[in-house]
């Protein structure tokens, strides 16, 4: 008897010994792996995604194999175009000048409309004699990052005389917005060594003090690192569709058989209510995406720039708020810099263009709350805010913004297992 | 899920299936071994309909799942969840009581047979116990796993469903002709 409670002991240490071993190892592999968790994390969602897909095609008598290497040509393809598309959207070091000098100058000009300021930039509206001693060192710290630094002035004189062979010259228009933020930047100096205690502590008598800008190599490179290690992710796909449930069958087969058909019942609990949601939220995103697409191209912001807002919005969507705020912030920027115009609906003003942003997010945001979620997602999980704002802010320390639009469906998760685990459990008598 | 003696048991027996039993439906066959998965499935009159691609389609969802003697595959008032095939060993029914003992044992079923088809259509709660009398492998269709595959084949679905119709008025049919039969 002794000898049996002996080796049930010596059991139960080996159990509990094992179990902490599998634990580190899997915190160490967590930690030595964790640039490849989220591109197979991604691979696996975007496969998890196509399933339905893969199914409908084999309904309509495609070969499994052959639907499944479409869809791969496809992932591979949108890769690739995604790649150039970034590669192409880096600015190269004339097109950075001539952008932050386009900024500096719309930035520059629309405060000074808005603040009501005279030449000298001291005497301005009621607005900023409210709130102007607040933000005037915020505009001031703005002029000294955006503004080229003693080098960067070189390298524009030599663009603007055309002294780069083969690239264009920097037009008069930018050139014209140089001299206005140079004579800009001159009269906010003026006006803090004039009377340097309404601005005490303005960056601009700090000196010219100003972050190393990150050189082109350095940004290739970081862009080759994610590259490398986004390169597991259409073979994550690939294998996940291929498998056609096999993984699951054998993870299935490892379970004890008092806890097979709570095991099978579970899983299925899951991915309904995980498909459900993930599809439904993918649905909600797009309509929130296209309505918001629309109404910007109505009130005349430009095609390309809509489509960049839209996406913007749509893709933070997926985070409960979070596609509002987007949109409205992207909007917003873009009414500030904005300088083409050209609105579809005759009562909207360019002028006010900002107003329109305003309204179309809220249009948005109203069609979304109203009609897309309680259609689109229905009786899909619901979270809380507070899970959901929490969540989205774990989620970006560990991962930064990939981690934030997948802690959600990683909280479903959580929430779904958890319940149906208690409800099945119940329901085969095992608590 | 009803189980009325051995009559019921033998309708929905495979014909002329036992595990040592030749069998000469691919000629090219090369080893002569236990019956496949496939076979099984082809062998078992729920499925006996499907042609080769379908049985093979069906063999790629299955759960083969191996039991103790005396071990529960499934217990009364639970939910059903999925059907059984015995491959190998033997499976006792039995009703249990509200103290969770014995109370009466239904059937005894062997290879070829299966049991629970009634948890294909709905998650209703067991009406009976299975346990393994010996040692047993069975085989286990999931009913989410079987409805996501008529979906994706609506010819196979409605052959399954034709046989699985079949196989629920037999044993009505035979519970019926009991109870009649039974002194009240």
């Amino acid at each position: 008897m002794d000898s049996a409670r002996v080796r049930r002991m010596r059991a139960t240490v080996l159990q509990v010994a094992g179990a902490l071993l599998v634990v580190g190892l899997v915190v160490f592999l967590l930690g030595a792996l964790h640039a490849i968790i989220l591109p197979i994390l991604v691979g696996a969602f975007v496969a998890y995604l196509c399933i339905p897909m893969v199914n409908w095609f084999e309904a309509k008598g495609a070969p499994r194999v052959i639907s499944i290497l479409l869809l791969f040509t496809l992932f591979i393809l949108f890769l690739f175009m995604s790649i150039r598309q970034i590669q192409d959207a880096l600015p190269d070091e004339r097109e950075k000048l001539e952008l932050r000098v386009r900024v500096l100058y719309k930035v520059n000009e629309n405060y000074q409309h808005l603040m009501g300021l005279d030449e000298t930039l001291r005497k301005g509206n009621t607005l900023y004699q409210f709130i102007g001693s607040e933000v005037d060192p915020l505009v001031d710290r703005l002029n000294l990052w955006l503004f080229p630094d003693k080098e960067e002035r070189e390298v524009f004189r030599r663009y603007r005389e055309g002294n780069f062979v083969g690239g264009p010259q920097i037009s008069d228009k930018v050139f014209e917005s140089y001299v206005a933020n140079a004579q800009t930047i001159k009269r906010r100096m003026e006006r803090v060594f004039a009377d340097p205690e309404a601005t005490a502590g303005a960056p601009l008598a700090d000196g010219l003090a100003k972050p190393p800008a990150e050189s082109q190599g350095a940004v290739l490179s970081t862009l080759g690192e994610i590259v490398s290690s986004w390169l597991v992710t259409p073979f994550v796909f690939l294998f996940l569709l291929l498998d056609n449930g096999a993984m699951r069958r054998h993870l299935v087969s490892l379970v004890p058989n008092r806890y097979f058909e709570l095991t099978l019942t579970l899983v299925d609990d899951l991915d309904r209510a995980i498909g459900a949601y993930v599809r439904g939220t993918l649905v909600e995103c797009l309509l929130v995406g296209i309505t918001l697409l629309a109404l910007m191209i109505l009130i005349g912001v430009e095609v390309q720039w809509a489509g960049l807002i839209a996406v913007l919005a749509g893709t933070a969507n997926a985070i409960p708020f979070m596609g509002a705020i987007v949109g409205l912030g992207a909007g917003l920027v873009y009414a500030l810099l904005a300088e083409n115009a050209h609105p579809m609906l005759p009562f909207v003003d360019p002028g006010s263009l900002w107003v329109w942003i305003v309204v179309s997010v809220g249009i948005t945001k109203a069609l979304d709350d109203g009609v897309f979620q309680p259609v689109v997602l229905g009786r899909a999980v619901h979270l809380h805010p507070i899970v959901v704002i929490t969540g989205a802010i774990g989620g970006s320390i560990l991962f930064g913004v990939a981690g934030m639009l997948f802690a959600i469906p990683a909280i479903v998760v959580v929430k779904v297992f958890v319940t149906s685990v208690l409800k099945q459990l119940k329901a085969y008598y095992l608590i | 899920m009803l189980f009325q003696g051995d009559r019921a048991v033998e309708d929905a027996t495979p014909q002329g299936v036992a595990p040592d039993a030749p069998l000469f439906r691919n000629v090219f066959r090369k080893r002569q071994g236990p019956l496949s998965v496939q076979d099984f499935l082809a062998a078992t009159p729920l499925f006996e309909t499907l042609n080769r691609r379908e049985q093979k389609r069906l063999a790629g969802i299955v759960h083969e799942r191996e039991y103790a003697p005396g071990e529960l595959i499934f217990e009364q008032g639970t939910p059903g969840a999925a059907m059984y095939i015995i491959k190998r060993g033997e499976v006792e029914l039995f009703r249990q009581g509200a103290d969770g003992r014995e109370i009466a044992r239904l059937v005894n079923l062997d290879t070829g047979t299966f049991f629970g088809e009634s948890a294909l259509l709905s998650e209703d709660n067991r009406l009976a116990s299975a346990r393994a009398a010996g040692p047993t492998a069975v085989i286990a269709i999931f009913r989410s796993d079987l409805a996501d595959l008529m979906q994706r084949f609506p010819a196979l679905g409605c052959k399954i469903l034709h046989k699985l119709a079949w196989v629920l008025g037999k044993r009505l049919e035979t519970a019926i002709e009991d109870m009649y039969r039974s002194p009240a």
